[in-house]
């Protein structure tokens, strides 16, 4: 992760069998947009962020964490 | 392209948004031309001004079927466009803003030199040239931020449903042929 903010997005997509599209199909971004969070390069919005934890059952800081260094 | 059918509006919104980034660097350079017109003289003058007002009629053409079929798809939904703002949207604000910057610098540099050695130039010399610099550094501003890193290639797993889903016994299961 590359950004200031680490996130779990792929594991949980991976437990759900989500693909990006799909799961941007879901929160109302495009998939970019999903692409760009996972890979650190946009820190997203606390709307998105929030319905992304909302997606998956689990509260916001299980997916995003703020980076070690 | 022309985008599909299947195209979610949060996808046409960051394609539109493209297409004005396109159409704002082109805009640019038709104000650069006619910015560059006051400072050359003979046919390179001439061309200049032939290709201005093609290129304002180039980035409007460009926007124009978008912008009606963005309207289209607001109207025909009945609601507003609502979805939370994305990577596209956010790095088109951020353009706007070195725009902005690259803009008001320019005026800051030039305008010393509007009394001096530029001074037998016309105002709209340094009105063009100003919103072309501000529009260009807008439009390669968002090609630069926007550029496809690895971040293009999906992740695409299974379509398998999801575990609650999958978790549920099928009518076959039950049935135990």
């Amino acid at each position: 992760m590359s950004g200031p903010l680490d996130n779990r997005i792929r594991v949980y997509r991976a437990e759900h069998r989500l693909s990006q599209g799909a799961l941007a199909d879901i929160i109302g971004v495009s998939r970019k947009t999903i692409s760009t969070i996972e890979v650190g390069k946009f820190v997203p919005s606390t709307v998105i962020s929030l319905k992304i934890a909302r997606h998956f059952g689990v509260p916001v800081e299980d997916i995003f964490s703020l980076a070690e260094h | 392209m022309f985008g599909n059918k299947n195209e979610t509006m949060p996808q046409f919104v960051d394609r539109f948004l493209k297409r004005i980034a396109l159409a704002v660097t082109i805009m640019a350079s038709s104000y650069g031309s006619g910015a560059f017109s006051h400072l050359v003289e003979g046919s390179a003058r001439d061309f200049l001004l032939m290709v201005k007002d093609p290129l304002g009629l180039l980035a409007a053409l460009i926007v124009l079927p978008m912008f009606i079929k963005m309207m289209m798809k607001i109207i025909r939904s009945g609601t507003k466009h609502s979805a939370p703002a994305g990577y596209i949207a956010e790095t088109y604000g951020k353009s706007a803003g070195n725009g902005f910057a690259a803009g008001f610098i320019f005026l800051v540099l030039i305008e010393p030199m509007s009394g001096g050695m530029l001074r037998h130039l016309p105002p709209e010399f340094f009105i063009q040239s100003a919103i072309a610099v501000l529009l260009g550094a807008l439009g390669i501003s968002f090609f630069i931020l926007s550029r496809d890193g690895n971040d293009e290639i999906d992740d695409e797993f299974d379509d398998e449903p999801e575990p609650e889903a999958a978790n549920e016994p099928t009518q076959d299961q039950g049935q135990g042929t």
